[in-house]
């Protein structure tokens, strides 16, 4: 049973980063992750 | 050296191969940072080679076009339905660090009872994670990180101190009241880990909460074999996060050290995949 649980979570992550690499966040992704983020160091407040 | 801790320092290492940016003040801005890393990985860190999925998840979802970040949260549904928080016991940097700030005294306390509450703290900050970009934000409909912002104390540790000492005089300036906030929580946290075993993954981690879900029913557990457990308590006794086992052995708050496998002198407690305990 937890088994089969863990199977239909695994595919259900699966079927989501498809989804979202359909819909262009790779790309999203990397444009977050190479500015130098000032809020997330909390600097500037 | 323990297997664990050689694990430890790989993932660490292989998740910041650019030490050398710390010098320059600059990141890598290749496409590996459109993948993430399974841990807290601040993406703003000199030496980082992926991004954080808490930080990508929050800028995703702070954008006045939200799109709900499928691929960051089908990531992390993966790692979690295939081994929970393992990832916390053997792969994160900053629980990493914790443990080493904890190997400055032998001398452990439990977080008592009446304290006890404290540790569900994580799962109203996971709540809050994807709901405060949405909802707070700016004139032009801008949110922000706000975990990454005001608490996490991973990304002042390995993004907000090296970047500020790599060019004063260029973010000095920028340092106000949130950021010596920030500071204080990180010198709380990592105060705290000489006395507490892992004070941040326990009370305040997003991330670990969200992996904590799956350890019940993660492809890889721990399983007992009842006939050959005495419960002698010594498994009870190893836990470093004070787990009543071996009951709970695979609980939310396990982060899968598997220091009470170690510990068993019969083998009954075992980590494996498909193990079905």
């Amino acid at each position: 049973m937890d088994n089969k649980l863990a199977l239909l979570t695994l595919l259900l992550g699966l079927a989501l980063i498809a989804g979202g690499l359909f819909q262009g966040e790779f790309a999203r992704v990397i444009e977050e992750g190479i500015r130098i983020c000032f809020e997330c160091m909390g600097l500037g407040g | 050296m323990t297997r664990r801790l050689i694990v430890q320092l790989v993932a660490l290492v292989l998740a910041n191969p650019f030490p050398g940016n710390f010098l320059s003040g600059t990141l890598y801005r290749g496409s590996l940072k459109g993948f993430c890393v399974p841990f807290l990985n601040c993406f703003s860190c000199p030496a980082a080679v992926a991004s954080c999925p808490l930080g990508a998840i929050q800028n995703l979802l702070a954008a006045p076009f939200t799109r709900i970040p499928f691929y960051v949260v089908g990531f992390m549904v993966v790692v979690g339905a295939l081994a929970g928080r393992w990832v916390c016991g053997w792969l994160c940097p900053f629980g990493f660090i914790q443990e080493l700030m904890g190997r400055l005294s032998r001398f452990k306390k439990s977080i008592p009872p009446w304290l006890a509450w404290t540790t569900l703290t994580k799962y109203l900050l996971l709540i809050l994670l994807f709901i405060l970009p949405v909802i707070w934000v700016d004139a032009s409909g801008y949110g922000s990180p706000y975990f990454c912002q005001f608490i996490c104390p991973k990304g002042t540790l390995s993004a907000g101190i090296p970047l500020i000492l790599s060019d004063p005089g260029s973010y000095a300036p920028l340092v106000g009241t949130i950021f010596w906030v920030k500071i204080f929580i990180l010198g709380a946290v990592l105060v705290g880990s000489i006395l507490v075993h892992r004070p941040f993954c326990r009370v305040l981690c997003p991330l670990g909460a969200f992996f904590g879900l799956f350890n019940r029913f993660s492809f890889f557990r721990l399983h007992l074999e009842e006939g050959s457990c005495n419960y002698c308590g010594r498994c009870e006794k190893s836990c470093p996060v004070d787990l009543k086992l071996p009951e709970n052995r695979n609980s939310r708050e396990c982060v899968r050290c598997l220091s009470c496998r170690d510990a068993c002198p019969r083998g009954a407690l075992s980590w494996g995949f498909n193990s079905g305990g």
